[in-house]
C-alpha cells in the first residue's frame, strides 16, 4: 500500500514537471527555427500525450493505495494499449520532420 | 481478460521498440549534425530520454513492482530533468532578449531601431494615417445622407400623418356602417328565426296535405266512380235543367224591369214633393195677390195662366199615375205567377230528387243481390 502511494507521488510529481515543461517549451517555441517548428510540435504532442499517460497512471496507483481489489485494467487498456504508442508514434513523426528538414 | 492483458504486455514491447528507433534516428541526425539548428538540442536530447523509462521495464526477469518503479522514478526523474534545463535555458535566452529590447529603448538611434521604424512602424503610421482620412470622408459621407435621410423622414412623417387622419376619418365611417351591418344582422337573426318556425308549420303543413291528397285521391276514385253512374241519370235529368234555367233568366229579366219602376216610382214621388211645395208657395202668393189685386190684374193673369199650366201638369200626373196604377199591378200579377212557377220548380227538384235516391237504392240492392249471387 505504502509502495503504491509512493508510485502515485511520483508519477503525480512526474506530471506536474512535465506539464509545466510543456508549457515552457511551447512559450519558447518562438525563439526557436521556423524549418524545425513542425518536428518541435509533433515531438511537444507526444509529450501531451505522455503527460495523459502520467496521469491515468497516477490515479490507478493512487486507487489502488485505498482499495487493492480495484481494478486496473481499464487504466492500462488505455495507457499501455492506447497512447503508449502514440506518444512513440509522436516521436518518430518529430524526428521525420527533423530529417527533412 | 487474458487476451487483453497479453495485447497490452505486445503492446508494451512494440512501444519500446518504437522509442529505440527514435533513439537511433536522433542519434543520427546528431551525427548528421542536426543539431546545429537547434538553440538548445539538449532539450530533444531529453524528450527522447522520456522512452528510455518504458524501455528499461520491459527488460526480461523483473518483477511487477520493480518494473513500475522503475517506469515512475525514471519519467520523475527525466520530467524533472527536463523541467530544470528547459526553464533555466528559457530563462537565459528570456534575459537575453529582454537585454536587447532594453537596449533598444535606451538607444534610440540603435540600428536595429531604426530599421524597425522604418520597415515596420512607418508603413503602419501610414496606413493608419490613410485609414483617418477615409474615415474622415466616410463620416462626412454618412453625416450628408443622415441629413438627407432626416430630411426624408420629416416629408414622410408629415405625409403619414396626413393619411393617418384620413384613415381615422374612414375609420370613423366604417365604425357607423360595421353598427348599421350588425343592426341590419340582428334584424335578419330574427327574421330568420320566424321564417324557420314558418318553414317548420309549413313542412307540418305539407305533411297534413299529403295525408289529405291521399284521402283525396281515394275520395276522387270513389266520386269518379259515383260519377260514371251518375252521368246516365244526368243526360235524362239535362233537358228538364235547361228549362228551369231559362226560366230563371225570365225571372231575371222581372226583376230588372221591377228595380227601374222602382226608379220612376222614386222620380215621381220627389216631383209630387215639389209640385206640392210649389202650390203652397202659390196659395200664399195668391193670399198676396188678393190683397193687392186692384195693382197686380196682369200679375192676376199670368198667375192664372201658370194655374192652368200647373193644372195641366197635375192632369198629366194623373195619367201618368194611373200607368204605372197599371204597370203595378201588371208587376204583381207576374211575381204571382212567378212564385207559383217556383213552387212548381221546388216540387219538381223534390221530385228529382226522390227519384234519385231511388236509384240509389235500387243500385244498392243490385249490387247486394250481384255480391250475393257472387259469393
Amino acid at each position: 500500500m505504502a509502495i503504491n502511494l509512493v508510485i502515485f507521488a511520483e508519477y503525480l510529481i512526474g506530471f506536474i514537471f512535465l506539464a509545466y515543461s510543456l508549457i515552457i517549451l511551447i512559450k519558447r517555441i518562438e525563439y526557436e527555427n521556423k524549418r524545425i517548428m513542425r518536428g518541435y510540435y509533433a515531438l511537444l504532442s507526444g509529450i501531451g500525450v505522455l503527460s495523459v499517460i502520467l496521469l491515468i497512471k497516477g490515479i490507478k496507483f493512487g486507487l489502488l493505495s485505498f482499495n487493492e481489489m480495484a481494478s486496473t485494467l481499464a487504466f492500462d487498456f488505455v495507457s499501455q494499449l492506447i497512447l503508449l504508442p502514440i506518444f512513440g508514434i509522436a516521436l518518430i513523426v518529430g524526428m521525420l520532420f527533423f530529417q527533412d528538414a | 481478460m487474458v487476451d487483453i492483458a497479453l495485447l497490452i504486455t505486445i503492446q508494451k514491447y512494440v512501444t519500446a521498440l518504437l522509442l529505440l528507433f527514435v533513439g537511433v534516428l536522433w542519434h543520427r541526425l546528431k551525427s548528421q549534425g542536426i543539431s546545429n539548428l537547434f538553440s538548445q538540442p539538449r532539450i530533444i536530447d531529453f524528450l527522447v530520454l522520456l522512452g528510455l523509462p518504458f524501455i528499461l521495464s520491459t527488460l526480461p526477469g523483473l518483477p511487477n513492482i520493480v518494473e513500475t518503479g522503475i517506469e515512475a522514478f525514471g519519467v520523475l526523474i527525466t520530467s524533472i530533468l527536463l523541467f530544470a534545463y528547459t526553464y533555466r535555458s528559457f530563462q537565459t535566452v528570456d534575459e537575453e532578449r529582454k537585454g536587447e529590447l532594453r537596449e533598444l529603448v535606451e538607444q534610440p538611434r540603435h540600428p536595429i531601431a531604426l530599421e524597425f521604424a522604418r520597415k515596420i512602424v512607418e508603413p503602419e503610421i501610414n496606413l493608419i494615417k490613410r485609414e483617418r482620412r477615409k474615415l474622415s470622408h466616410f463620416e462626412k459621407e454618412v453625416d450628408e445622407r443622415l441629413k438627407n435621410k432626416e430630411d426624408e423622414v420629416e416629408a414622410k412623417v408629415k405625409q403619414f400623418n396626413a393619411k393617418m387622419d384620413k384613415i381615422l376619418e374612414q375609420e370613423k365611417k366604417l365604425k357607423e356602417e360595421i353598427q348599421k351591418h350588425e343592426d341590419k344582422i340582428k334584424e335578419f337573426a330574427k327574421e330568420k328565426k320566424l321564417f324557420q318556425q314558418e318553414k317548420e308549420q309549413v313542412e307540418d303543413l305539407r305533411e297534413e296535405i299529403d295525408v289529405l291528397n291521399s284521402q283525396l285521391r281515394k275520395r276522387k276514385e270513389n266520386v269518379k266512380k259515383q260519377k260514371e253512374k251518375l252521368k246516365g241519370k244526368i243526360s235524362e235529368f239535362g233537358e228538364e235543367k235547361r228549362n228551369v234555367e231559362k226560366n230563371l233568366q225570365e225571372i231575371a229579366t222581372f226583376t230588372k224591369k221591377k228595380e227601374n219602376l222602382q226608379k220612376h216610382e222614386d222620380i215621381l214621388k220627389n216631383r209630387e214633393k215639389q209640385l206640392k211645395e210649389k202650390e203652397a208657395n202659390l196659395k200664399k202668393q195668391s193670399v198676396l195677390l188678393s190683397d193687392k189685386d186692384d195693382e197686380f190684374d196682369e200679375e192676376k193673369n199670368e198667375l192664372a195662366a201658370q194655374r192652368k199650366k200647373l193644372d195641366q201638369e197635375w192632369s198629366k200626373i194623373d195619367v201618368q199615375a194611373a200607368k204605372y196604377n197599371e204597370k203595378r199591378t201588371e208587376l204583381l200579377v207576374l211575381e204571382n205567377k212567378l212564385e207559383d212557377r217556383k213552387e212548381e220548380l221546388q216540387e219538381w227538384e223534390n221530385h228529382l230528387k226522390k227519384q234519385q235516391q231511388k236509384v240509389e237504392e235500387e243500385m244498392g240492392d243490385i249490387l247486394k243481390k250481384r255480391r250475393e249471387n257472387g259469393n
